[in-house]
């Protein structure tokens, strides 16, 4: 086995400062809480609450600070690079299971369409997981006409597993054990993904120039939503997404990330360090390793791979939850892979940043936990704080009021709202400066979606943070959420389901304030901004879902579609007409051409 | 609602996997990876023996049967 890449200098310098910029910020938040905490006395609420606020504000900051990292410069497009001839083979690997499979064959269609207009030979094939015999056999005819359509026999596979053990993760390794000699490099997508071929022949390229190059992802842009809150993601992942994803490339360098989709593997570097092992124990902590993407990151980094990621190569994209509950759903299954990776912080052979990306991933759900933590230390630390001694000395003719410190934690407030808000503040002055901001409309229009965003992501956070909070109990306390399909297209909620899915949010926030304002009349004020929300959860689960025109959250490829996305678009509308004739074709010029219906 | 695939013309009901539909066959050896240290993994398994591995044994929502 080879030894894991050092980093370079650059990544060495970029995580020493984001790690001295959280590190600092902390401990601006916990001397601020704590001049305020210790006036009337130190007790053990004081300090439980100045950990929980370094350990907060630190987490809070490391986001900032990624995006801080990636605002320098502009990364160069990389759409024009070409494969060295011979051309690898390669082949786009198509993992389902209980898929709408009109819609996933036709993306494979307009793939199809697109690769070969690029001029790149890849096979497809698709591997289904799917358990139900009807959707199966709904599959296999999809299949047949995917085939008619395309002409694409010979090149564009279907295989259905007896068992989905491993789920998507065993779905992958068993097409390497019985089919992977046969390829160099495979494209890995989600049922929802879309990648255009000039993006697959960039990411050829880039892996033939560098042999030590074992996984790279892209960045795939969220297309697709309607609702208030999927537009308002969109937006979000857009916009701020390409910055964050520079910064993370720049601190990671070649212990990047893998989010298990829309990136390209080299099989043999793949085949020799990513066959996962079941862990000991029952789910959720023991069994099959569910955020199998982070651990076959850290396993390529451990075997002496590169994994990088570049958010500049073009053309990758996918769907996102388009109401709150379906994020909620999704997140409650990545909160339990994610804090099954405590199983794994001291697996042998691990880099030292593998095992640090392990820890931030298990930190992204504890930390609702902490904050939760931190309101009710404060409620607590209310109650059992000593009444004020106005005549401390004895005879005094004066009494002797406790200073006010309103300031302080004023201060620790809108610091902490700053390292929220800034980032995005300065993602916007860059992308006005770059002009990058004419594809979301323009300066004024792109400002008054990202101020939009930050106050509506700022009102849902509460609802979020409770969700969290009930997945890690639920994990913490072995309860196994298992891993169930994507309900894909779901999108408009009705007021009973936001009641039903919310009620108990509303029921935590009532009693939250009712018991603060009872026991801590002063501190009841600034639990407002998190309990006000928490009161309306059934409101905002409902509304933030439905339908929200083009007058807010531009993004590129709502003002110029994508020609992978257009044709994706017409193929579906036919295959769902049941219109016959000849899949579109894809001309060399443009990509795609129209569809002919 | 859900979209109707209209099936092909030459297809019906009992539509069966054909050869060609498989993926080439180029067997690839694929090595487990060794993820948890053996000392840890005895005790893990000497543990979900007991009850199955539990991060907070003493916080339970449901009973284990």
């Amino acid at each position: 086995m080879r030894k894991p890449l050092a980093p370079d200098t650059r990544t060495l310098v970029v995580r020493i400062l984001a790690i001295t910029l959280s590190v600092v910020a902390a401990l601006a938040a916990t001397v601020l809480l704590a001049e305020a905490a210790i006036q009337d006395g130190l007790d053990a609420w004081d300090v439980v609450r100045s950990g929980l606020i370094f350990i907060t504000t630190a987490w809070l900051a490391w986001g900032a600070s990624l995006a801080f990292s990636g605002l320098p410069g502009r990364a160069a497009r990389l759409r024009d690079e070409v494969p060295a001839a011979p051309q690898p083979p390669t082949v786009v690997l198509v993992p389902i299971c209980n898929e709408e499979p009109v819609a996933t064959f036709a993306r494979i269609a307009a793939m199809d369409a697109s690769v070969q207009a690029a001029g790149v030979r890849a096979d497809f094939a698709i591997l289904s997981d799917t358990r139900d015999e009807a959707a199966a056999l709904k599959e296999r005819h999809a299949y047949v006409r995917l085939l008619e359509e395309t002409g694409g026999q010979g090149r564009i596979f279907y295989r259905r597993r007896n068992s989905n053990r491993g789920r998507k993760a065993g779905n992958i390794e068993e097409f390497i054990r019985t089919s992977g000699g046969a390829y160099d490099f495979a494209v890995i997508l989600d049922a929802d993904s879309l990648m255009d071929g000039a993006a697959i022949r960039t990411m050829i390229a880039r892996m033939q120039a560098d042999p030590q190059l074992g996984l790279l992802q892209t960045l795939p842009r969220v297309i697709g939503s309607r609702s208030l809150f999927g537009r308002a993601m969109q937006f979000a992942a857009a916009f701020h997404g390409p910055v964050f994803t520079r910064g993370l490339a720049r601190m990671q360098g070649h212990t990047g990330p893998f989010w298990g989709h829309n990136a390209i593997v080299r099989i043999r570097a793949f085949a020799e360090s990513c066959a996962l092992p079941e862990l000991t124990g029952r789910p959720p902590f023991g069994g099959h390793i569910l955020s199998h993407d982070y651990v076959e990151a850290a396993l390529l980094a451990r075997a002496g791979w590169s994994v990088r990621v570049d958010g500049a190569i073009e053309g990758s994209y996918e769907e996102g939850p388009d109401n709150l509950l379906a994020y909620a759903r999704r997140d409650r299954r990545w909160c339990q892979g994610n804090l099954q990776h405590m199983r794994l912080l001291t697996a042998p052979g691990l880099s030292a940043w593998s095992r640090f990306v392990f820890v931030q991933g298990i930190f992204a759900y504890l930390v609702s936990l902490l904050w939760a933590g931190f309101m009710l230390a404060s409620i607590a630390a209310t109650l059992t704080a000593p009444a004020p001694d106005y005549f401390p000395e004895p005879h005094a003719l004066f009494p002797v009021f406790p200073s006010d410190r309103s300031k302080e934690i004023t201060a620790l407030v809108f610091g902490i709202a700053g390292l929220l808000v800034l980032p995005k503040v300065a993602i916007w002055t860059g992308a006005a400066l770059s002009r990058r901001d004419r594809g979301f409309g323009g300066t004024l229009k792109a400002g008054l979606s990202v101020l939009t965003e930050i106050a509506l992501s700022s009102v849902i956070a509460p609802v979020m943070l409770m969700y969290q909070s009930r997945s890690v109990l639920q994990v913490l306390s072995g309860r196994d959420g298992g891993w169930p399909a994507n309900q894909r297209g779901e999108g408009r909620l009705r007021w009973r389901d936001g009641v039903q899915a919310g009620l108990w949010i509303s029921a935590v926030g009532a009693v939250t304030l009712l018991v603060a304002s009872s026991v801590a009349p002063d501190l009841a004020p600034w639990l407002l901004p998190v309990c006000l929300p928490m009161l309306a959860a059934p409101a905002l689960i409902t509304l933030t879902s439905r339908r929200l025109g083009r007058s807010l959250f531009d993004i590129p490829e709502e003002r110029d579609t994508p020609e992978i996305v257009r044709l994706y678009t017409v193929t579906h509308a036919s295959w769902q007409s049941g219109a016959q004739g000849k899949a579109p074709q894809a001309t060399p010029e443009t990509g795609v051409a129209d569809a002919a219906l | 609602m859900k979209p109707e695939l209209e099936l092909p013309s030459q297809s019906d009901l009992d539509i069966v996997e054909a050869a060609h539909w498989m993926p080439p066959h180029a067997p690839m050896e694929m090595p487990e990876q060794q993820l948890e240290r053996p000392r840890a993994r005895a005790a893990a398994r000497s543990r979900a023996r007991a009850r199955g591995w539990r991060f907070w044994p003493s916080l339970s929502f449901r009973q284990r049967v």
